[in-house]
């Protein structure tokens, strides 16, 4: 594994309860999301064939 | 008062390992679902990362070794995909086939707590898959957060194959401390998500501190087996209100998840970095859950995979119950890079990283430094390159030679073991 941080932890950064977070953020990323994995998504019926073998 | 609009806060992104401020152990098995199996596995394979990889009824599993916190305990867990994907032409990290077969997702921590302290903490196992589930479409076109809750029929139990618990009371400590038990459970869904996986073991563990401190508090949950199945079971539908009813009258999975979120910040808020990542997370989380769920595509699963299927239904102009939208399903849980649409999506920057590829990748090689994994590691790389001769909690030298051989025992799960050579 990695080396342990050294550096003496100085606590937490408290956030602002009172503050809202912007809201919509993410509508264009899940189009661009579509986007990504649009040509991956298998046309057969791949998940109706999938049967684990020895499954439980 | 209107309230300010601000960027969502800015979590980090691990590349090491810092000290975590509470004595605990944590450890993951993911069962592989597959069709398919090229490569045969001997029986109990230890590897030296000090986790083990063997079949397991049709399975390629990994057994993670132990680690000490719950991010080291993800870095382990995102090895194993790593490890195992070459065994097999295709593995699913999911729990449940076609068919209706589900497979395991289990999650184990050294504890103090008996079984019935857990079930004083009912209430958050009944609800703790609102962030830690990984999402199911069924035929119906009805989609669920987790896959594991709709196959659990009981409170309690040891079964993993059949009467399966939301809490497990399987005993096999594999050590000996004195106090202290594994707890083995099995109500889980296998996370792709690194920071769903962090929340799912760290909360856990923050509600086992609490239950050892004597601080949980008292949700005043009924304990009534059918009544806590049920509630699981509404607070699994992603168009449900996610309330339950044990407590005598509706409440919000939601806002019984933030009691235990406030006792913990109360109590551990400060203690230790990943402690406050973990706090913040998980305040964060809920508060999304409460406004929005979508805001959480790329950091819990269930939400993910329901943000990929809506849009691919919608862009395609396909009903909820057509087979590519199962496809969808099953295909996030793809380990192989190259057809994966989890991986595709994390290359592309989609998924909030957690952990560092270089973390994940030391991990599949070396073991965790500060528990006796280190010790079982290390066995393996210098004295048992197939794994054999080595258990959880002892490792054979010399087996083959009845003059030299030698039974190490490492009963002690804290200790690394360091000053015993090989």
């Amino acid at each position: 594994m990695a080396e342990q941080e050294q550096e003496k932890y100085q606590g937490p950064k408290q956030r602002d309860p009172s503050q809202d977070y912007v809201k919509g953020r993410k509508t264009k990323e899940i189009k661009s999301l579509i986007e990504q994995i649009d040509g991956l998504v298998e046309k057969d019926n791949l998940a109706d064939k999938y049967r684990q073998q020895g499954g439980q | 008062m209107k309230k300010t609009l601000k960027e969502a806060p800015q979590f980090k992104v691990f590349s090491s390992i810092p000290k975590y401020g509470r004595k605990r152990i944590f450890g993951t098995e993911n069962e592989y679902g597959t069709g398919y199996i090229l490569r045969e596995l001997p029986p109990l394979q230890f590897i030296p990362n000090g986790g083990r990889i063997y079949l397991d009824c049709g399975h390629v599993e990994y057994a993670s070794p132990e680690t000490s916190n719950p991010l080291e305990a993800v870095v382990f867990e995102k090895a194993g995909e790593l490890i195992s994907r070459p065994y097999s032409t295709e593995l699913f990290k999911n729990n449940v086939d076609s068919e209706g077969h589900d497979f395991g997702a289990h999650e184990n921590y050294f504890t103090r707590a008996s079984t019935y302290d857990l079930i004083t903490a009912l209430p958050f196992f009944v609800t703790r898959h609102i962030y830690a589930g990984s999402g199911r479409l069924r035929n119906s076109g009805r989609f669920e957060l987790s896959q594991k809750i709709p196959y659990l029929s009981r409170i309690t139990g040891s079964g993993n194959v059949h009467d399966k618990a939301l809490i497990s009371t399987k005993q096999e400590d594999l050590s000996r401390v004195a106090g202290w038990r594994r707890l083995h459970l099995t109500l889980g869904d296998a996370n792709m998500c690194e920071v769903a996986d962090f929340l799912k073991l760290g909360t856990t563990s923050l509600v086992l501190d609490l239950i050892e401190d004597g601080l949980l508090p008292d949700i005043g949950y009924k304990y009534a087996p059918l009544m806590a199945l049920d509630d699981a079971r509404r607070v699994n539908s992603s168009s449900g209100s996610w309330k339950i009813n044990g407590t005598g009258r509706p409440r919000k999975a939601i806002g019984v998840q933030r009691r235990y979120l406030e006792a913990a910040k109360t109590h551990y808020q400060g203690r230790d970095e990943i402690t406050d990542e973990l706090l913040n997370r998980w305040e964060f989380t809920l508060d999304q859950l409460d406004r929005d769920p979508m805001q959480l595509v790329g950091s819990i699963d269930w939400v993910t995979k329901l943000a990929l299927i809506q849009g691919f239904a919608e862009k395609h102009d396909l009903p909820l119950q057509h087979p590519r939208l199962r496809n969808i399903d099953l295909q996030y849980h793809d380990l192989d890079r190259r057809t994966s649409l989890f991986y595709r999506l994390q290359e592309s920057g989609g998924i909030e990283r957690l952990v560092s590829d270089d973390l994940i990748n030391q991990a599949t090689k070396l073991p965790p430094k500060d528990t006796r994994a280190n010790f079982r590691g290390r066995f393996v790389t210098k004295a048992s390159p197939l794994g054999d001769g080595v258990a959880w909690d002892y490792c054979v030298l010399d087996r083959f030679d009845p003059n030299r051989e030698r039974v190490i025992t490492i009963p002690d799960p804290f200790d690394n073991y360091d000053y015993i050579r090989i």
